[in-house]
């Protein structure tokens, strides 16, 4: 789906909506640890037609994404303002759609309207992990229908109902590739992360044998250029969260400020508090930069890293603006700081990035 | 030598006026430095008794219910002595000074910064009876202190002086008549009565006694702020709820209301105005400890990430060992470097000119040194120490620091606390650009450490609070036209 003039609205229509119907579940899901997302939420994404369909048709690559990298944009920043989680989600299954062949998509197998998504979600390490020197899974043969892995699968991002693994590993002649796996029932993988984006869980596993079957090897392509292709599609939205983030931090951080009274006047009117917000702008504005100029052919991840590390200055600012307030859970910037935190680290090391 | 000392030479007293470390540095330190390495052979052996895996379990619990029990670290830093560290030897502590107090907790933040703060919040509150010469009140207390810590017991000490509507501005002189105290205490038959809300009270569901910090009269906080004793089974107080904090969790925040809760006039701390002289003592002092924790953390920080760099590759080499890991690991270790230096210099300044050196000059320090160890259990015995009648030589040693020296330490503290604060801070940044995503996993302990991290800024005053207070502080230096 390309993004046009007329869609803009209506997806933005269609998120805001969705938030409203979802409001009170986000606020639960956004405040504890060990939350996540119900079905009934992530199956509604499913219907909304958010979630990725695989992006290879007939084992090709394809130059057409189901959901433009703009459009995805627009989806993910509009869900960010009121959960930063749902939006990492959302971006780890369009990641994992883009390295798989339709044919193993996770939705839509025959054609017909989106089934559960929730019963045929991805969980994939949105970083360069993907592509390692020494890749964590061992692959045992080079026939499918026998092969099997077995190591450790890693950092990897998606909602605790995922089904299928999108890991690298390395084939039995040394090669690397990348494997799509389909979990047993009843496997459970371990939380590894509960820094920040809370419901977009960060998973750790050391596969057993029988915990999962091989569902597809990818190998003998351009991997490299798969997996950057893939960061390039959530790379405009991953700085849409970012904007969005840094945006909620000054909405906090301003609604505080002017009625916080310190000093005879209120705190907003101090050139310190002053400074602070203007940090939290600057964040919004190096943000909206990134996401425009990563939405361009050829751009360089170098305006991510720019847009994350804006978010963390932004949050953190938030904070200090609330000062004690804001490092207590409730006044909602302490979350806003531990998301923009773990964003900033889930493509990887942001010197290597670009 | 202080800066204001009239026999110095022209010279020599520009350049102490210019390097007060320095001049605090040329008498040398050897008896500091044994005590140093004799408080950190203490944190080693708590950290025995509590190992920093357990502490991080310990994180993830409070993190469920900041009410969970922390008497595993208390009883084990009671078990090691942590609490008697700097309390006079007359009094059955160690003796030890500020300086090896600061690195203990130094090394301590090391490996949990919400447990170092835990141990320290409690010196905060002894420092308050210091600044306020209740010499009386505070020989009481360390009696106390040191003989629950025989038990095995701790009695914890807490300060309440933030308010809902009150913070950074409680602490200044100059912002504390806007300040909008809601917390007052009215004089009646014996002695006071209590009545407000306190906030953000680092142990206060856990201290045995909380200095609460209150004017007479709210509109006129400086000329009436002051501080009382309020025991934690007072019926007037109540602990209203323990904070959900983003980090340092080992050190739980309570709230406390105060109705018509009576003290009586021995509970009050010192006559004088607690704002001003005495209040930049504290603070002087207490920014020191922050700026420790933040070096702690730059130091903590560097260890944990040169031993991941080593155990992880970067295309194929040992990722301590490429030029993107080494230059990384060298940021980390001068970042250390920088905070210890930032510290220790603030901390000596604060011992030579700040309410340390209260305690260098003080009867008791004096006595100190000449009661021998053997002597310190009878010398609980030490009765006539109690004695109000030590208040008022006590009182007037401070009223006798020059407005000066109070001012140059009081800028030490607070400069060298907000560029501590932002050393750790960046640490932290540093491990993660170092480690990418491997830093985000709980089991590593450099989330927590972040968590932890993220208060520096903002207690004992926010970092920009501090900035103003080193602004004006340091227009009273020498040289700085007026």
């Amino acid at each position: 789906m390309k993004l046009t003039p007329s869609l803009l609205p209506l997806a933005r229509d269609s998120v805001r909506g969705f938030l409203q119907a979802f409001s009170a579940e986000l606020v639960s899901y956004e405040s504890s640890p060990l939350s996540s997302p119900s079905e009934v939420l992530w199956n509604e994404m499913g219907e909304l037609g958010w979630c990725a369909e695989g992006t290879a048709p007939g084992g090709q690559e394809s130059s057409e994404p189901d959901l433009d990298a703009t459009l995805l944009a627009v989806l993910a920043g509009t869900l960010a303002t009121s959960s930063p989680a749902l939006a990492s989600l959302l971006l780890s299954q369009h990641f994992a759609a883009r390295l798989v062949t339709r044919d193993s998509s996770p939705l839509r197998e025959d054609g017909s309207p989106a089934p559960a998504a929730a019963q045929q979600s991805f969980a994939v390490p949105l970083y360069s992990n993907l592509l390692a020197d020494e890749p964590e899974l061992s692959l045992s043969s080079l026939d499918q229908a026998d092969a099997s892995v077995q190591g450790t699968v890693s950092y990897l991002v998606g909602p605790p109902c995922f089904s299928r693994v999108v890991a690298g590993a390395r084939r039995p002649d040394g090669e690397r590739c990348l494997v799509e796996l389909q979990l047993a029932p009843g496997v459970s993988f371990q939380r590894c992360s509960l820094l920040g984006l809370w419901g977009a869980s960060c998973w750790n596993q050391q596969l057993a044998p029988g915990q999962v079957t091989v569902r597809q090897v990818i190998s003998g392509v351009d991997l490299e250029g798969r997996v950057q292709a893939a960061q390039k599609l959530i790379a405009p939205a991953l700085a849409a969260i970012a904007e969005g983030l840094a945006q909620t931090a000054v909405a906090r951080s301003l609604s505080y400020a002017e009625l916080r009274i310190q000093g005879g006047q209120p705190i907003v009117l101090h050139p310190a508090v002053a400074t602070l917000l203007e940090t939290e702008r600057r964040a919004i504005r190096t943000a909206q930069a990134a996401r425009s100029s990563l939405a361009q052919a050829g751009a360089s991840l170098g305006a991510l890293t720019d847009a994350l590390e804006g978010a963390c200055e932004a949050t953190s600012a938030a904070i200090q603006v609330l000062g004690g307030a804001g490092y207590m859970r409730g006044a909602d910037v302490e979350r806003l700081y531990r998301d923009a935190q773990q964003l900033r680290l889930v493509l990887g090391r942001p010197g290597l990035r670009s | 030598m202080s800066p204001t000392e009239p026999d110095a030479s022209r010279s020599d007293a520009a350049f102490r006026l210019e390097h007060p470390s320095l001049a605090a540095l040329a008498q040398g330190f050897p008896r500091e430095v044994a005590e140093a390495q004799r408080a950190e052979k203490v944190v080693a052996r708590l950290l025995e008794r509590v190992s920093p895996e357990q502490l991080l379990a310990l994180d993830r619990e409070l993190q469920q219910n900041p009410r969970t029990s922390l008497a595993a670290v208390l009883t084990a830093a009671s078990t090691e002595g942590f609490w008697s560290l700097a309390i006079p030897r007359g009094l059955g502590g160690s003796g030890l000074s500020m300086f090896a107090l600061n690195f203990a907790l130094e090394q301590l933040a090391s490996h949990c910064l919400g447990t170092a703060n835990l141990l320290a919040a409690h010196g905060l509150a002894l420092a308050v009876v210091g600044a306020t010469g209740s010499l009386g009140q505070g020989v009481q207390l360390c009696q106390r202190i040191v003989a629950d810590e025989r038990r095995g017991q701790a009695y914890l000490l807490a300060t309440a002086a933030t308010e809902p509507d009150a913070g950074s501005d409680v602490e200044d002189v100059d912002e504390l008549p806007k300040a909008r105290f809601k917390t007052v205490a009215k004089a009646c038959s014996g002695g006071f009565r209590l009545t407000g809300r306190k906030t953000f009270i680092s142990n206060g569901h856990l201290a045995a006694q909380i200095v609460v910090v209150a004017p007479l009269d709210p509109k006129h906080p400086v000329e009436t702020l002051s501080a009382f004793l309020v025991s934690a089974d007072n019926p007037g107080l109540q602990i209203s709820h323990v904070e959900h904090k983003l980090g340092q969790r080992a050190c739980p925040a309570a709230e406390i209301a105060l109705h018509d809760c009576f003290v009586s006039s021995e509970q009050r701390l010192g006559t004088a105005p607690l704002a001003g002289r005495a209040l930049d003592l504290v603070l002087g002092a207490s920014r020191c400890t922050v700026a420790a924790f933040g070096a702690g953390v730059a130091f903590g920080a560097y260890r944990d990430a040169r031993l991941a760099a080593s155990q992880r590759t970067l295309a194929g080499v040992r990722l301590d060992e490429t030029p993107f890991g080494g230059a990384l690991l060298a940021r980390l270790y001068d970042n250390a470097r920088l905070a210890r230096a930032s510290w220790l210099d603030a901390t000596f300044v604060n011992a030579k000119f700040g309410l340390t050196s209260l305690m260098e000059i003080a009867a008791l320090r004096q006595l100190d040194r000449l009661v021998p160890t053997a002597w310190t259990s009878r010398s609980l015995s030490l009765k006539w120490l109690e004695t109000p009648l030590l208040d008022a030589p006590a009182r007037r040693s401070i009223d006798q620091l020059p407005t000066r020296d109070i001012a140059v330490a009081s800028a030490h503290g607070a400069a060298a606390k907000i560029r501590n604060s932002e050393l750790a801070l960046d640490s932290c940044r540093l491990v993660g650009d170092l480690l990418g995503v491997v830093a985000t996993d709980e089991a590593s302990g450099l989330p927590k450490r972040l968590r932890d991290a993220r208060l520096l800024p903002i207690y004992e005053g926010t970092n920009e609070i501090n900035a103003l207070d080193v602004a004006k502080k340091t227009r009273l230096f020498p040289g700085v036209p007026r």
